[in-house]
C-alpha cells in the first residue's frame, strides 16, 4: 500500500530533497509541497494525506500552529522536521512523536516510514502530537496568537498587540488596525505572556506596556491608562501597583 | 570628544601641599637672610614670611593651570603657547611678587629686600614648573584614556566576532545550510560546491577578522556576499537581495563585522517571519565626506518601539568608541511595513595605524 504524503517546508531545496528521498522508496506518493503553514492547512483539508512531513520553523504559521489549527479528527500522521530545537525534540521524545533532524539520511527516513506502516491507532497518534505541541508551547513565552476566522487561520504577532480584553468565553485582541476574536480566558493568556511586556490592569484587561503613552490618576488610587493609539483603559486599584512596577522596570 | 582637562581641585590640593613643603624648607633661608640684613626674626615670623612667599602661589595656581590647559604645548603647536606663556609668566610673576610684598609688610611692618634677581628667577621658574606639571598630568591622562578606549574597542570587536560566529554556528543556520547542500548535491553539483566553499569562506573570514577593528567596505561586502549566497540558496526565489555601493564607498573604511548583523536581522525579521517573497536592500554611498549606509527590508510592520538586542547595542557602542559623537545609527520602521537601519559616519580611505 502506498503512503500519501505532503511536504511542508519554507526552503525549496529542503522540500525537493525530501521529495526525492521519499519517491525513491517506491512506497510513498508525494501529493504536494507547501511553503508555509496556512497553505499546509488548506492542502491537508483538501487532499487528506496519510502523513505530513512538517517543518517546525516557518514564516507566518509555524509547524505547531498547523497542528493547533487542525481538529484532531482531520489530523493526518505528523512527522516533524527540524534543523534544531532542543525543547521541541525533548517534547517529541517524551510523547513518542516521530521527528527528523535535518539533514537526515536515508536510513533514518526508512525507520520513520517503517513506523508509519505499523501505526494502527491514528487517534492516539494525533493525541500524542497535540500533547507534544502543548508541552513545547508551555515552555516558551507566547509570541503569536492564532486567530481562526471563517475559512482561514492567521497569526497575530504579540508585538503588534495593544491590549487584550475578555468578553465572555472569548478574548478581544486589539491591534492598531483591528480587533481579533479568539477563544480563551484572560487568566489563561496572562500566564503565557512575558510579564516584562504585558501587564494586567483590570480584572478583564491586559495591556502591552510598550504601548502605554501616559497614566492619569483618577480617584481612590485608580488610573486611566492612555495608549499611543489614544485608547483609554481603566486600571483598577488592585493592579495599579503592579502596573507602576512594570513601567518602572 | 571626552574632556581631557585635569580636574582643577585635585591639582590645587597637590600644589598647596608642595608649596607648604617648600615654605618649611625655605624658613631657614628666610631666618638667615633677615639675620644678615641686621633684622633678625623669631623662627615663627620666619616661617610666616616663608609661608606668605609660597602660599601666594597657591592663590595663583588655578590661573596658571587654566592657562596651561588652554594653551598646551605639543609637537604640533608650540609657537602660540610660547607667545602666551612668556608674557604670562612675567605678569603672573609680577602679581605674585606684589601680593607677597604687601602681605609681608602687613606682618612685619617693613618689607624684604626690595629687589633681587634671584627672587625674580625663582618666581619665573615656579610659573614654568606649574605649567610643566599640568602638561605631564594631562599627557598621563590622555594616555590612560587612549588605553581605555582601545581596550573597550577590542572588547566590542571581540563581541562582534563572537556574535558573527554564533550566527554561523547557530544550529538553524548551520544545519539548514548543510541540509541544503545535501539536497543540492543530487540536483546541481556546482551549486552544492559553491555553497560549501561560501560556508568555508564565511567561517574563515570571521576567524581572521579577530583583531582588525576597521576594514574597507569592499571587504565587508565580500563577507556579506558569502553569507547571502548561502541564504539565497536556502530561500530560493523568496529572498531578493540588491546591493548598491559606489566605488568610493567601497574603498571607505568601516568597522569590521558591522553589516552582517544588520543584514541578518533584515532577513530574520523580513523573510523568515513573513510568508511569501521578501527583499533586502543595501545601499552605500558617500555624501559630503560621510559614508551613509542603509540596510532595509520589506518585512512585516515594524513595532513602534523595539527592544534592541545585543547585536544592535554592540554596533552602537563600537560606533561611539570609534567616532565619538560623529557617528549615528538608527533603526526605524518604514511606512507600509519593513524597517531600515541607517549608519552614518565620517568616511576615511585608510585605517589609522
Amino acid at each position: 500500500m502506498t503512503l500519501r504524503a505532503l511536504i511542508v517546508d519554507d526552503e525549496p531545496v529542503a522540500r525537493r530533497r525530501l521529495r526525492t528521498l521519499l519517491e525513491s522508496e517506491g512506497t510513498v506518493e508525494v501529493l504536494g509541497e507547501c511553503e508555509d503553514g496556512s497553505a499546509a492547512i488548506d492542502d491537508i483539508r483538501r487532499s487528506r494525506p496519510d502523513v505530513v512531513f512538517l517543518d517546525v520553523q516557518m514564516p507566518g504559521l509555524d509547524g505547531f500552529d498547523v497542528v493547533d489549527a487542525l481538529e484532531p479528527a482531520e489530523q493526518p500522521a505528523i512527522v516533524f522536521v527540524t534543523a534544531y530545537d532542543r525543547y521541541a525534540v525533548r517534547a517529541f521524545d517524551v510523547h513518542a512523536v516521530d521527528y527528523l533532524l535535518k539533514p537526515f539520511d536515508r536510513g533514518r527516513l526508512r525507520k520513520t516510514l517503517g513506523r508509519l506502516e505499523t501505526l494502527n491507532d491514528a487517534r492516539d497518534a494525533a493525541r500524542r502530537v497535540h500533547a507534544a505541541v502543548e508541552s513545547v508551547r508551555a515552555q516558551q513565552p507566547l509570541r503569536r496568537v492564532l486567530v481562526r476566522s471563517i475559512g482561514k487561520v492567521y497569526a497575530v504577532r504579540l508585538e503588534d498587540v495593544d491590549s487584550i480584553q475578555s468578553a465572555g468565553h472569548y478574548l478581544e485582541i486589539h491591534t492598531g488596525s483591528a480587533t481579533h476574536l479568539v477563544r480563551g480566558s484572560i487568566g489563561g493568556i496572562e500566564s503565557r505572556l512575558d510579564p516584562a511586556r504585558f501587564a494586567r490592569i483590570h480584572r478583564s484587561v491586559i495591556v502591552n506596556i510598550d504601548r502605554i503613552r501616559e497614566l492619569q490618576p483618577t480617584f481612590h488610587g485608580e488610573f486611566v491608562v492612555i495608549l499611543q493609539s489614544g485608547r483609554r483603559l481603566r486600571c483598577s486599584r488592585t493592579y495599579a501597583d503592579g502596573l507602576k512596577q512594570a513601567l518602572g522596570s | 570628544m571626552e574632556d581631557r582637562s585635569v580636574p582643577l581641585a585635585r591639582i590645587w590640593l597637590v600644589a598647596v601641599a608642595c608649596f607648604t613643603a617648600a615654605a618649611l624648607l625655605f624658613t631657614g633661608q628666610v631666618w638667615v637672610d633677615f639675620a644678615y640684613a641686621g633684622r633678625p626674626l623669631s623662627w615663627g615670623l620666619a616661617l610666616a614670611v616663608a609661608l606668605v612667599d609660597w602660599e601666594t602661589w597657591a592663590l595663583l595656581t588655578p590661573a596658571v593651570v587654566l592657562l596651561a590647559q588652554r594653551f598646551p604645548f605639543s609637537r604640533a603647536s608650540w609657537r602660540v603657547p610660547v607667545v602666551v606663556h612668556v608674557p604670562a609668566g612675567f605678569i603672573i610673576g609680577g602679581v605674585k611678587l606684589t601680593i607677597e610684598a604687601v602681605l609681608t609688610r602687613a606682618i612685619l611692618g617693613y618689607g624684604r629686600t626690595p629687589f633681587s634677581f634671584l627672587k625674580i628667577y625663582l618666581t619665573l621658574l615656579t610659573y614654568w614648573a606649574i605649567v610643566a606639571v599640568t602638561h605631564v598630568a594631562r599627557s598621563y591622562r590622555d594616555a590612560r584614556a587612549r588605553e581605555l578606549r582601545s581596550a573597550e574597542l577590542e572588547t566590542a570587536l571581540a563581541h562582534a566576532q563572537v556574535e558573527a560566529l554564533k550566527m554561523q554556528l547557530h544550529p538553524h543556520f548551520l544545519f539548514n545550510t548543510l541540509n541544503t547542500i545535501a539536497g543540492l548535491m543530487r540536483e546541481d553539483v556546482e551549486a552544492a560546491d559553491l555553497m560549501l566553499t561560501k560556508l568555508a569562506e564565511l567561517l574563515r573570514r570571521t576567524l581572521e577578522t579577530a583583531d582588525v577593528q576597521e576594514v574597507p567596505l569592499e571587504h565587508e561586502l565580500e563577507f556579506l556576499d558569502a553569507y547571502l549566497t548561502i541564504q539565497r540558496s536556502r530561500y530560493g526565489d523568496r529572498l531578493r537581495v540588491s546591493i548598491e555601493a559606489s566605488e568610493q564607498a567601497r574603498q571607505s573604511i568601516v568597522p569590521s563585522l558591522i553589516l552582517q548583523p544588520l543584514v541578518e536581522n533584515a532577513i530574520r525579521h523580513g523573510i523568515a517571519e513573513k510568508p511569501g517573497p521578501g527583499r533586502v536592500d543595501l545601499d552605500a554611498r558617500l555624501d559630503n565626506n560621510r559614508l551613509v549606509i542603509h540596510v532595509s527590508n520589506d518585512g512585516p510592520e515594524f513595532p513602534p518601539r523595539i527592544r534592541e538586542g545585543f547585536g544592535l547595542r554592540n554596533i552602537r557602542s563600537r560606533l561611539e568608541r570609534l567616532y565619538g559623537a560623529d557617528a549615528s545609527f538608527s533603526l526605524l520602521g518604514k511606512p507600509g511595513g519593513g524597517a531600515v537601519a541607517s549608519l552614518n559616519f565620517p568616511s576615511r580611505l585608510e585605517s589609522p595605524s
